[in-house]
């Protein structure tokens, strides 16, 4: 069922201190991303290869761009809930920073997903199957790279054969986005006890 | 529309099935009469009665609805080749019929040739002008060729029409929502709350929309809409609980700079009222939670 969904402010994380790392945000260089959003779209047919990303090498973005290094953790939760809504495109938000090694590098460390789309691209129709937004410290967001999958990479290797475990045992039932929270607030959004 | 009662009496038929408690048949028609989309278990379960000849006899004339059935479901999870099974087992039973060429159609359409599923509906449309599905096939597929503005052109056309299908306009402030056409979202749904007042889930909606909009004025009624939900829920809806705080917060905010007669009365009492039956509800059922949101609650007020 589909229903209408409060707009990205109700999810902002800033005020509802989801991660440790809350101190990164007070700081006011603005080139500094401190948050991403993606929003996929998976389609029975299409499976999951191509939301399988490959892995990444250390080192520094070329063109002074920044890349973005997703945790396993992060990437298997964003794979699985797109995965719990098939017949729909989904949205969440990447929570990450900077590395504290490498500039050139955004560590992701945790996703938290959600169904309703709310429009921050006015791309064109055809949506990709993966697009990756970043806000800065002004607060705008801005879609990254034409195709957002070669700016997100794996931090480890192995993410892709875990993943595949966890689909083949059905894990992404066990998935809970914000949405359900707010059907049930017994449901935590943050999935704490997802990968025990 | 599926209630609550309903939904769990579903899931339970579903896990009952599921763990082979049997009820295959009864499941098969709640899902039917109630017109959700379970696809992978009606394919699973559905088959499993069509390909054991026993099953499928003692099933008398509904044999065939069972095959219409399980043919959509296999479309919906792409197993075109169970489909077209099912489809031919039909072609055999009813040759010339209507209702298999629909049939036959949305299997085009499963296979994305859209230009012969379109033909295909236009020739059935041509004995049937008025054929309801047929119409929202169209939408459907104009909506699968990333075609939103055709699918709103075609559904515009449909409500018309047929102006009393909630579903419809459910649908048609969707896609509006989903192209950010706000205002014409509204729209859809003030028809949809004229047409059923008491139905909460309407106000809901509606008010999310008018908060996604913003402004004054439209946060003002998205606070009023949150209420109506909040009154006609029996306070038992966190959105809307939450949508009172964030619509306080919003229109504080704006009000700043305003004349004390702009000033917003209301206010005050009712974002406490509803700030205290949110962690009231939280204490209850997500203790873990509580501080968080005295926080975020905290942090809305200016």
């Amino acid at each position: 069922m589909n229903r209408g969904r409060p707009e990205p402010g109700l999810v902002d994380p800033d005020p509802l201190s989801l991660t440790n790392n809350n101190n990164n945000n007070k700081k006011s260089d603005l080139r500094l991303p401190t948050i991403s959003l993606f929003k996929s779209h998976l389609t029975p047919a299409s499976g999951t290869d191509s939301a399988s990303l490959r892995s990444s090498q250390m080192g520094t973005g070329t063109n002074g761009e920044l890349k973005y290094e997703i945790s396993q953790n992060a990437y298997i939760k964003l794979v699985l809930h797109s995965l719990r809504h098939k017949t729909a495109a989904v949205n969440g938000v990447l929570v990450g920073r900077i590395s504290p090694n490498d500039e050139g590098v955004v560590e992701i460390s945790d996703s938290l997903n959600n169904k309703k789309l709310e429009g921050l691209s006015k791309g064109k129709d055809r949506s990709p199957v993966m697009q990756l937004c970043v806000r800065d410290a002004s607060k705008n967001w801005r879609v990254v790279g034409a195709d957002g999958g070669s700016k997100l990479l794996l931090k480890e290797p192995s993410a892709n054969v875990v993943l595949s475990d966890y689909i083949s045992s059905e894990k992404w039932k066990e998935v809970i986005d914000f949405d359900d929270h707010l059907d049930d607030v017994t449901k935590d959004w943050l999935n704490p006890g997802l990968f025990n | 529309m599926v209630t609550k009662t309903e939904e769990t009496e579903l899931n339970q038929l579903e896990n009952q099935v599921e763990n082979g408690g049997g009820g295959v048949w009864e499941y098969l028609c709640l899902v039917r009469k109630l017109k959700v989309r379970r696809s992978e278990f009606v394919l699973k379960h559905g088959l499993s009665i069509l390909n054991d000849p026993g099953k499928r006899s003692s099933l008398g004339p509904d044999e065939w609805t069972l095959y219409e059935q399980v043919a959509i479901a296999a479309m919906d999870c792409q197993s075109l080749g169970a489909a077209q099974n099912c489809i031919k087992v039909l072609q055999k039973k009813f040759p010339e019929s209507k209702r298999v060429g629909k049939l036959e159609a949305l299997l085009l359409e499963a296979k994305g040739m859209w230009e012969e599923a379109e033909k295909a509906y236009s020739i059935l449309l041509e004995d049937n002008p008025l054929d309801q599905v047929i119409h929202k096939r169209k939408v459907a597929m104009a909506k699968a060729q990333g075609k939103p503005s055709l699918a709103i052109e075609h559904l515009n056309k449909y409500l018309e029409v047929f102006m009393a299908d909630h579903d419809a306009w459910r649908e048609l402030a969707e896609i509006y929502v989903s192209l950010q056409m706000y205002k014409q979202a509204a729209f859809c749904y003030e028809e949809l709350i004229l047409s059923q007042p008491t139905l909460p889930l309407y106000h809901l909606a509606y008010a999310e929309v008018l908060y996604t909009i913003g402004g004054h004025e439209n946060l003002i009624a998205a606070r009023k809409y949150y209420a109506s939900t909040i009154d006609l829920t029996g306070g038992k809806s966190t959105r809307a609980l939450f949508g009172i705080c964030l619509c306080g917060s919003a229109i504080a905010q704006l009000s700043k700079g305003r004349n004390k007669e702009d000033k917003d009365m209301a206010a005050p009492e009712l974002q406490s009222l509803a700030a205290t039956a949110l962690e009231k509800e939280y204490k209850q059922k997500a203790p873990a939670k509580l501080n968080l949101l005295s926080s975020a609650l905290r942090s809305l007020k200016l």
